[in-house]
């Protein structure tokens, strides 16, 4: 659970849920993000942790993607959307993103780099 | 198109209707039957994803039931070829002759960065990301061809190593 109240959001194939341990907020995905309309779940969701994080002044979301073993073009677009929304706000009031990914999975070696070279300032792969 | 010499033995023919729920049940099967065909199990993730991304467009643009895939193995080619095809309009044709032909005309990094950066100008979720993930995350060829009765079919061509074919398939 996290400190802000934000459910776990369970769509189609897939889970996502924010989750604070000892080195701050985590935001979890796993399963299969496939869906044909990531813009009614997926994204609000992730809209939604951006906004709390801005709230907040959070610096760092940890995004864990060891059990994530699908991710769609609708997903990808979807991350790009919310990644986005930080270059439309002030310096200061942006975190990064560290994505723990798993290199076992054949579409997280390839598109996790692409996403860190198309958002530098913002995505840091750990 | 695939090649259809007999010696060819490694293949796979399925039509279903264009329903977004069979998607992820195709995507498995192709994984699970690359994953006994292919030693390398890596590159059976990445051609299950080229064939998702191949249906999903497929489903996206098409205008009456029934997408057709098929598959080959051609380890003398030291290739996988991918086939879908869909009933479309010659407007959704069109669309795909332009955006095939922006991808096909930059590096595939370049190509696949780009798509993403404009898949946010798309309203919809049509912003093609899929053909130019498919041809940078598989190395793939993409190109396609439109026939006289409305039939658009996308061709991927992936190359494989001839270690990456397992013996046990064969």
């Amino acid at each position: 659970m996290n400190p802000f109240n934000i459910e776990p959001l369970t769509f189609e194939n897939a889970r996502a849920s924010l989750e604070k341990d000892i080195d701050g907020l985590c935001l979890v995905l796993s399963g299969d993000i496939d869906m044909r309309d990531t813009s009614l779940g997926f994204l609000p969701y992730l809209l939604k942790i951006h906004d709390v994080l801005i709230q907040n002044n959070i610096k760092e979301l940890k995004v864990n993607l060891s059990d994530l073993t699908f991710m769609n073009s609708n997903g990808i677009k979807s991350l790009i959307n919310w990644i986005m929304k930080l270059t439309e706000i002030p310096e200061a009031a942006r975190y990064k993103v560290h994505i723990a990914a798993n290199t076992g999975i054949a579409w997280q070696e390839s598109t996790i780099p692409v996403l860190q070279k198309l958002f530098p300032e913002f995505i840091i792969i750990d | 198109m695939i090649p259809l010499e007999a010696e060819n033995r490694i293949f796979v023919d399925l039509k279903f209707g264009p329903k977004w729920t069979y998607i992820s049940t195709v995507r498995t099967f192709v994984e699970n039957f690359m994953a006994i065909s292919l030693a390398n199990k890596k590159k059976a993730g990445i051609i299950a994803m080229s064939v998702n991304e191949l249906i999903e467009n497929a489903i996206k643009y098409s205008d009456k039931e029934g997408i057709q895939i098929k598959f080959q193995i051609m380890s003398n080619e030291k290739k996988i070829y991918v086939n879908v095809s869909n009933h479309a309009t010659v407007e959704e044709e069109n669309n795909l002759k332009k955006i095939l032909a922006e991808i096909n005309s930059l590096p595939p990094l370049e190509a696949y960065m780009n798509r993403m950066k404009s898949s946010l100008d798309s309203m919809n979720n049509k912003s093609a990301i899929g053909l130019a993930r498919v041809r940078y995350e598989s190395n793939a060829e993409i190109n396609h061809t439109f026939n006289d009765e409305g039939f658009v079919n996308v061709h991927a061509a992936i190359p494989i190593d001839n270690e990456e074919v397992s013996h046990e398939s064969i």
